[in-house]
């Protein structure tokens, strides 16, 4: 993509065992990331088809400066979504973006199923289809570490795998990539599943020499130093987002008990402070990134009588938090990790499972749903319990637990409990009950995820609540963010990388990108997604929203329903406008 | 008069590592006179809470008060 003046994507059939690429230079009014992304999606996705159908794709794509710049670390992957039926898009850093820029690929779409068990070796020369029955059952991690003992390339090398939860086609089963980064919601793993693929190793080892080093370089020193020698990032780097706890909890913006409480009366016993001071071992990073969020904490964990123990270490972070930890009413910062651990080895994204297990836990409180199906009595801060019950949904235990594994909104459709079954257009919540910008933001974003807009930031910036200017922000947001992803940034610093920045960097580059351009291809990418969703039957007007939302009040007091609707109808409106231009 | 202010861990970088502290602000002050006095710098700060209560930082200050100051929500 950079100076070759098109975009190279590698097409992998996992039936036929056949790859094909082409260099698309009409891909390059997308950009690169989403926008390639988004674009490769709308010509191979099959609406008729059903989401786990092996004929659907799975695309992944870097961005116009991937890797070369701080922070430009992320990878997109598009799909259709198992767990929505709809648009699929989900964001992993780690060192896949880095491989995928240094093996010569841009994008890559995946289609078909095959034969059996399977994993990927992919390097700059070739593809290699590798059989993995040994492997299949395996945790995320263990199968990380035997294809890294089997496939050479050290460092410079991105696995991405999928645990029991994926083969299973948990809707909601994530990909993890490199141990500590993860294509986590919408259910990339059962996509993973449904064509036997449980891995992908990639190797890059290309050179690429900057040809004016002396004005990239300069850019590129400039960027560095927002990001070390500022403030923007160091909250991140110190105790990382799991400080989000203490303003949420103390605002009353912290879903707690499925959002029963938006209150945890144990709030500071799982703060980013007591895990920084309690667990936090190490610190790390994407490749390419000087930041360093990644916190991972350590709990003890028995594994023998007579004081027999080990050291078990995961990763965490806010959502990981609110999920496991306020969601469920667990009281330490210790079971939060106990609980993250069978997440991550199970590979499931976090928040859905909390929510979904927030869910059981008041149905079954409610009598909806009884032992003889749950197993095991479900009830706030049992963590024991929990842990069953997420392998209970990993392995699809019985028919209830085969429902929580499809998502909340299905098993609420069953079981009954609408009014609690916390998601936005049928993926489940994130862990910021702000108010309208949240509601708004999560339920007209094109994968109904807080990043897709960052609601949740509007509600904290608006300073006097005012509808049309909400869902202004709201829609300004989308596409920006559309244009941003299509680089692709780690949105942790979209404040490092303003316009004049992202325009500086391109440039020093050689892709010389006006302003004007990028606000069209924010808008490109935005309609393309918007054409998906509409193909894939997604209609904004007839989502419902969980009452709960409208009964505990939020971090900007209580909301109102009506209002709630008002707006998500207001939103519809731009959209059609914006559609018809 | 005199109110008593606490700050979260993150912002002890901006107080010298003073969690907790008193300070001498002119009768009537609102809230983010207070603030400013702590050295914290006001986009920094997400939102206050005076005795417990998440007010605006244009809130009205008594003798006593207790003011806890929070940091913005960050993510993506
Ligand atoms: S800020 Fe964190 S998530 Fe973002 S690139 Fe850096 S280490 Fe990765």
């Amino acid at each position: 993509m950079i100076y070759e003046g098109y975009i190279k994507v590698l097409y992998i059939d996992m039936t036929t065992g056949k790859i094909k690429i082409e260099n698309r230079k009409d891909l390059c009014e997308y950009l690169g990331g989403v926008g390639v992304a988004t674009k490769l999606l709308e010509e191979t996705i099959r609406p008729d088809l059903d989401p786990l159908d092996e004929n659907q794709p799975i695309v992944f794509a870097i961005g116009a400066a991937s890797s070369i710049f701080p922070v430009i670390t992320k990878t997109v992957a598009m799909f259709r979504s198992p767990l929505t039926g709809e648009l699929g898009e989900s964001y992993a850093g780690g060192r896949m973006a880095l491989t995928m820029f240094l093996a010569g690929y841009d994008a890559m779409v995946i289609q078909g199923k095959a034969k059996k068990p399977s994993y990927l070796a992919i390097t700059r020369n070739n593809v290699g289809f590798k059989d993995a029955r040994a492997f299949w059952g395996m945790s995320s991690d263990e199968v990380g570490r035997v294809i890294r003992d089997r496939e050479p390339g050290g460092g410079k090398r991105s696995i991405i795998r999928i645990g029991p939860a994926g083969e299973n086609m948990v809707h909601y089963a994530s990909v993890c990539v490199d141990t500590y980064r993860h294509f986590g919601r919408l259910g990339l793993g059962a996509v993973f599943g449904s064509k036997n693929l449980k891995a992908i190793s990639i190797v890059g080892d290309r050179n690429l020499p900057i040809k004016n080093f002396k004005e990239y370089f300069k850019v590129y020193q400039d960027i560095y130093k927002k990001v070390t020698d500022t403030e923007i990032m160091a909250k991140y780097h110190d105790a990382g987002t799991p400080i989000n706890i203490e303003p949420l909890n103390a605002a009353g913006g912290l879903p707690t008990k499925n959002l029963k409480q938006n209150v945890f009366e144990h709030g500071d016993k799982i703060s980013g402070e007591t895990f920084a001071n309690q667990n936090l071992v190490r610190k790390m990073a994407c490749t390419g990134c000087p930041v360093g969020c990644i916190h991972i904490g350590q709990f003890r964990r028995e594994f023998d009588k007579g004081h027999e123990y080990e050291a078990v270490s995961v990763g965490y972070d806010y959502e990981l938090i609110f999920a496991l930890g306020s969601f469920l009413g667990i009281k330490t910062s210790d079971e939060v990790l106990q609980l993250i651990e069978p997440v991550e080895h199970l590979g499931m994204d976090a928040m859905s499972t909390g929510v979904v297990l927030g869910w059981a836990t008041e149905a079954f409180a409610k009598k909806l749903i009884t032992e003889e199906q749950t197993l095991v009595p479900l009830s706030f801060g049992n963590t024991a319990n929990y842990i069953k019950a997420i392998e209970y949904i990993a392995a699809k235990k019985n028919e209830f637990y085969t429902a929580l594994s499809e998502g909340v909104e299905k098993a609420s459709d069953i079981y009954g409990g609408k009014d609690f079954a916390m998601a936005f257009s049928k993926n489940e919540m994130a862990g910021y009950h702000t108010g309208y910008g949240m509601i708004l933001g999560s339920t007209v974003g094109a994968r109904h995820s807080h990043l897709c807009n960052g609601g949740y930031s509007v509600d904290q910036s608006m300073k006097e609540f005012n509808k049309e200017k909400l869902v202004d922000a709201i829609f300004a947001e989308e596409k920006e963010r559309c244009m941003l992803n299509s680089l692709v940034i780690c949105l942790f610093a979209r404040k490092v990388y303003d316009r004049t920045t992202i325009l500086a960097a391109l440039n020093s580059i050689g892709n010389n990108l006006t302003d004007e351009d990028l606000t069209a291809i924010g808008e490109r990418i935005y309609k393309a997604k918007l054409r998906i969703k509409k193909a894939l039957g997604y209609d904004q007007m007839s989502v419902r929203l969980p009452k709960r939302l409208f009964e505990t009040p939020s971090y900007n007091g209580q909301l109102n329903e009506d209002t709630a609707y008002e707006l998500i109808a207001m939103y519809n409106q731009k959209i059609e406008e914006f559609m018809a231009k | 008069m005199r109110i008593q202010i606490s700050v979260t861990s993150w912002f002890k970088r901006f107080t010298d590592g003073i969690a907790e502290m008193e300070i001498e602000v002119s009768d009537g002050a609102a809230a983010v006179e207070a603030v400013l006095k702590t050295g914290i710098p006001l986009k920094e700060i997400g939102f206050v809470t005076v005795n417990d209560m998440k007010v605006d930082m244009d809130h009205l200050l008594h003798e006593g008060d207790r003011l806890r100051a929070y940091p913005t929500i960050i993510g993506g």
